[in-house]
């Protein structure tokens, strides 16, 4: 492709970061335009072909900034952002299953999905108020203001959850801003927000983190339970004493009475029975069993985590095209 | 005719897959510093284009790196506190971000010189051992 123009450079440009994160992609957009339409600025004389022969020289072929990105990008975004490479080399399934244990992402991901619910209401709080009063007042001049300043605090809120998406999904966000003409007048500044796919698309994102995040919110909070349940029922009833809270002697005490094991079991089944009907219907619950359970719980964890990761890695893919723009 | 000026900074003749990747892998730490020099240096702020352009003076004919990878330098330098930077719109083109040192930013430069001083002469002292 030949790059006459600026915007034939910076369509080759994007071309040749398809597939990296979209915040890369939007950042070497605007790093670059900024650049070229700096030096077309500094010699006017010059046509814009002219120009962009000897400046590609200086700043780089599509294909080499974009090599350059990738590279830089990977040496210098916060260890957070980076993607996780150690995952990618460790080909073995089990590995990768057991390994999620230390993996920092399924944590970062974890509390993220425990904040959703709380920005989620107040996205969904404010998109909701600043909507109706917009579009309540747009028959008097007010409404028009109260439209802007809302696009204006929706671009904001995209922009601190981005940084949260960025830091605790680890989506590489952008750091610049698109590049959009100066509009003067009030008339040209609200119909360039109303064109601009990127305020429905953000609108649309704050609405829908109320529900995703409680549904996240759900969907870890039953697994963590299940998990307790699983590992904390077998500990209590088989390890421990229940009786006298002490590690487990070998004698069977009840009530401070000696019982059989057969007698215990069925006296810790009742108790069981009592606040988890369900479980010892299903489980009759013996010593096998129990100590079953405890290795489906502790592997219940290990699936939690992954969950967790798993609905952070969709997020952040949701997140991304909602929020970022490229610009053109 | 194209712009003569900018043709100083290019890559370098010997410039095979080996010599990439050597300076790949020393660009990334070494145009910090020289970005926290030349800022130090500077009278005031610059924005990016006058940044590459006075590196192009400096370096001549001997490129080094290509001006794409100040950006990502830049944003990084400003994101630890070491730069700071303001947007001005400007009517014709897309706003540009000056960047200035802070005092957090000269004081890591003065750590990194004499880590660099120190790297050098040690290198060159293992370059230089016949």
């Amino acid at each position: 492709m030949t790059t006459r123009t600026v915007a034939d450079y910076l369509e080759a440009l994007r071309q040749a970061l398809a597939g990296a994160p979209r915040g890369l992609v939007r950042d070497a957009l605007a790093d670059a335009e900024e650049h070229l339409r700096a030096a077309l600025a500094q010699q006017p004389s010059l046509t814009e072909a002219e120009v962009l022969a000897g400046i590609i020289e200086s700043y780089g072929t599509p294909e080499q900034v974009a090599d350059e990105y990738r590279g830089m990008d990977a040496r210098l975004r916060p260890r957070a952002a980076a993607p996780d490479a150690r995952e990618e080399k460790d080909g073995s399934l089990l590995g990768r299953f057991f390994g999620v244990v230390i993996d920092p992402r399924a944590y970062t991901a974890l509390f993220y999905i425990y904040l959703a619910p709380f920005t989620g209401a107040f996205y969904f709080f404010w998109v909701t108020m600043g909507l109706s009063f917009s579009v309540g007042l747009l028959t008097v001049v007010v409404g028009a203001l109260v439209f802007l300043v809302f696009v204006g605090s929706v671009r904001l809120l995209s922009l601190v959850e981005g940084r949260i998406v960025e830091s605790l999904l680890g989506v590489p966000m952008p750091r610049r801003q698109p590049y959009e003409p100066v509009q003067h007048g009030i008339l040209a500044q609200i119909s360039t927000a109303l064109l601009d796919q990127r305020t429905w698309t953000s609108i649309l994102y704050m609405a829908a983190m109320l529900p995703l995040g409680l549904v996240y919110y759900g969907l870890v909070t039953t697994g963590l339970a299940l998990c307790f349940l699983l590992i904390y029922v077998p500990l209590a009833v088989h390890l421990w004493d229940a009786d006298t809270g002490l590690p487990h002697s070998g004698t069977y005490r009840y009530n401070s009475t000696e019982v059989s094991e057969k007698e215990w079991f069925a006296r810790m089944g009742e108790n069981l029975s009592d606040w988890a009907p369900w479980l010892y219907e299903t489980l009759h619950p013996c010593s096998w069993q129990l100590a079953l359970m405890a290795v489906a719980g502790v592997l219940c964890v290990f699936l939690t985590l992954h969950l967790a990761k798993g609905i952070g890695v969709l997020h952040g893919r949701l997140a991304e095209h909602l929020l970022v723009r490229l610009p053109g | 005719m194209v712009a003569s000026e900018d043709q100083g900074w290019r890559d370098g003749p010997a410039d095979s897959p080996h010599v990439k990747k050597f300076r790949k892998e020393l660009s990334s730490g070494l145009i910090a510093l020289v970005l926290l020099a030349l800022l130090a240096r500077a009278k005031g702020e610059m924005y990016g284009y006058e940044i590459a352009k006075t590196l192009g003076r400096t370096t001549g004919n001997a490129p080094q790196f290509k001006q794409s990878a100040l950006y990502p330098v830049l944003r990084s330098l400003h994101a630890a506190g070491l730069l700071e930077s303001r947007v001005q719109v400007s009517e014709s083109g897309p706003p540009r971000r000056y960047y200035g040192i802070t005092r957090e930013g000269e004081d890591a430069l003065a750590a990194w010189t004499e880590t660099w001083r120190g790297m050098q002469a040690f290198v060159d002292a293992i370059l230089d051992d016949d």
